[in-house]
């Protein structure tokens, strides 16, 4: 009997170990890629090499390649490859010769985001780390950042804080380079970059997002080989303070109008302290048209005001301490007009070989009213495995 | 200027409705994410050489490569 007894308790006993529930194993979720191949072409007349005078011919192939990846179950590693490759017609001024390095030119970047959800928590943390490098460039960044969503996520805080080291080679116009010595004293460029970015869900329909950056740079900001042309003939390179400190504000509204029709309306204003204070403002408005297609045009104006230091070929008295012809940093306004298409294939048809998640297609089209003008076509796929 | 960014922090500080996770479709859908379409990524980084603001929308500021 007593054995009996034993036996059973036994039994229970080893019943009840090995049926609880193991926690279950943690299932990968899918990576995610997207590859795009970009196009840039662009043509204008105010060329900052040759003085704010002259062709600003310029052609860009970029493929980039975004990799999302979930490493565990709070882990995700987030990165972006990609080479620019830069025809530049005005660059081939700089030293005067045909075909040299600098007319044709590729940049290779990359950089990574690692973030890491905590455990009962509503707070992600993320470090990033990248570089960039190119023929007279070449750059690290590292980054942190902190987000805290609401519990109901509906509202979001995102703090995030960058440095970026660019160490230049000084190629100076080649009339120039006999002065060498005399010219730039820094090769370094540094970069601090402080955002704080605020979202919130205000209507079922409508959701909105405030994101300020704080950027302080400082070391060399100008470029080594631009030229600046005073009103005597007499030529420097050009000249710019050794710190800049920039704000920018953005504001994005997103309102969904009904099942074929969405609004996302953005402005941002800029101040920085080399005189330029500029207003953005952009629409686009995705158009459902079935399950399968979705176009997107749009829309964005930008008014800049002048840099302190700016002035047009010729126009700069000799002996000024800071001076550029760089268009880039004069009074203009620019418009874009552009087109999106995005074709995602829900039953996976034809496409299923591919086991694409969307295709996209993006052009648009850009002009200064200083007559530069840009087009640009981006293609690409977002694939899950 | 000051005035229409006072306005829109109000508006945004103020939650219109507590909207619950099922009632989210609408602006859970991809055109209504508060960022831009990763197409787009290389248009904002080409603005941002060409004119002479940048930032406050998650593309470049400054810095990391040879330009402005």
């Amino acid at each position: 009997m007593q054995l009996r007894f034993t036996f059973f308790i036994l039994l229970i006993s080893c019943n009840l170990i090995f049926s609880q529930e193991k926690e279950p194993e943690y299932k990968r979720d899918k990576i995610k890629t997207d590859f795009f191949i970009n196009y840039y072409n662009q043509d204008g007349d105010h060329s900052p090499v040759t003085g704010g005078k002259g062709t600003e011919e310029q052609t860009i192939i970029a493929p980039t390649l975004l990799l999302n990846i979930p490493t565990s179950k709070n882990t995700i590693l987030d990165m972006n490859i990609g080479i620019d490759n830069i025809s530049s017609a005005s660059t081939d001024n700089i030293d005067g010769s045909v075909s040299s390095a600098s007319k044709d030119d590729n940049r290779f970047h990359s950089n990574a985001w690692f973030t890491y959800k905590l455990k009962n928590s509503n707070q992600t943390i993320g470090v990033m780390t990248g570089l960039s490098l190119e023929y007279d460039v070449d750059s690290i960044h590292i980054g942190g950042k902190w987000t805290i969503n609401s519990n109901d996520d509906n509202k979001s805080f995102d703090v995030t804080a960058k440095y970026f080291h660019d160490q230049w080679d000084l190629y100076y116009p080649i009339e120039l380079r006999p002065f060498a010595d005399t010219l730039l004293k820094d090769d370094v460029r540094r970069s601090s970059y402080l955002s704080f970015t605020y979202s919130q869900v205000l209507t079922k329909k409508l959701q909105a997002s405030v994101s300020t950056d704080f950027i302080f740079q400082s070391g060399l900001l100008s470029t080594p080989f631009h030229r600046v042309y005073f009103d005597d003939g007499n030529v420097d390179i050009e000249r710019l303070p050794d710190s800049r400190f920039k704000i920018a504000s953005g504001f994005r509204f997103h309102y969904f109008i009904n099942s074929t029709v969405s609004s996302r309306l953005f402005y941002r204003f800029y101040w920085d302290d080399f005189g330029i204070i500029a207003n953005t403002i952009e629409l686009e408005v995705p158009i459902k048209i079935g399950s399968l297609w979705t176009v997107i045009p749009s829309f964005r104006f930008n008014q800049q005001s002048e840099s302190d230091y700016f002035g047009a070929f010729q126009t700069h008295a000799p002996g000024s301490e800071f001076h550029t012809s760089d268009y880039d940093l004069a009074k203009t306004n620019s418009s874009l007009l552009g087109i999106h298409i995005r074709f995602t294939p829900i039953w996976n048809n034809f496409l299923k070989f591919f086991n694409s998640d969307s295709f996209d297609l993006r052009t648009s089209y850009y002009d200064r009213d200083d007559g530069l003008t840009g087009f640009t076509i981006s293609a690409g796929t977002s694939i899950s495995f | 200027m000051k005035w229409i960014l006072i306005i829109l922090c109000t508006l945004l500080i103020c939650s219109c409705e507590k909207v619950k996770p099922f009632q989210k479709a609408y602006i859970n859908q991809e055109s209504m994410k508060l960022s831009d379409f990763k197409a787009k990524a290389f248009e904002t980084n080409f603005l941002s050489y060409r004119e002479g603001g940048s930032g406050g929308n998650g593309g470049k500021a400054g810095g990391g490569c040879g330009c402005n």
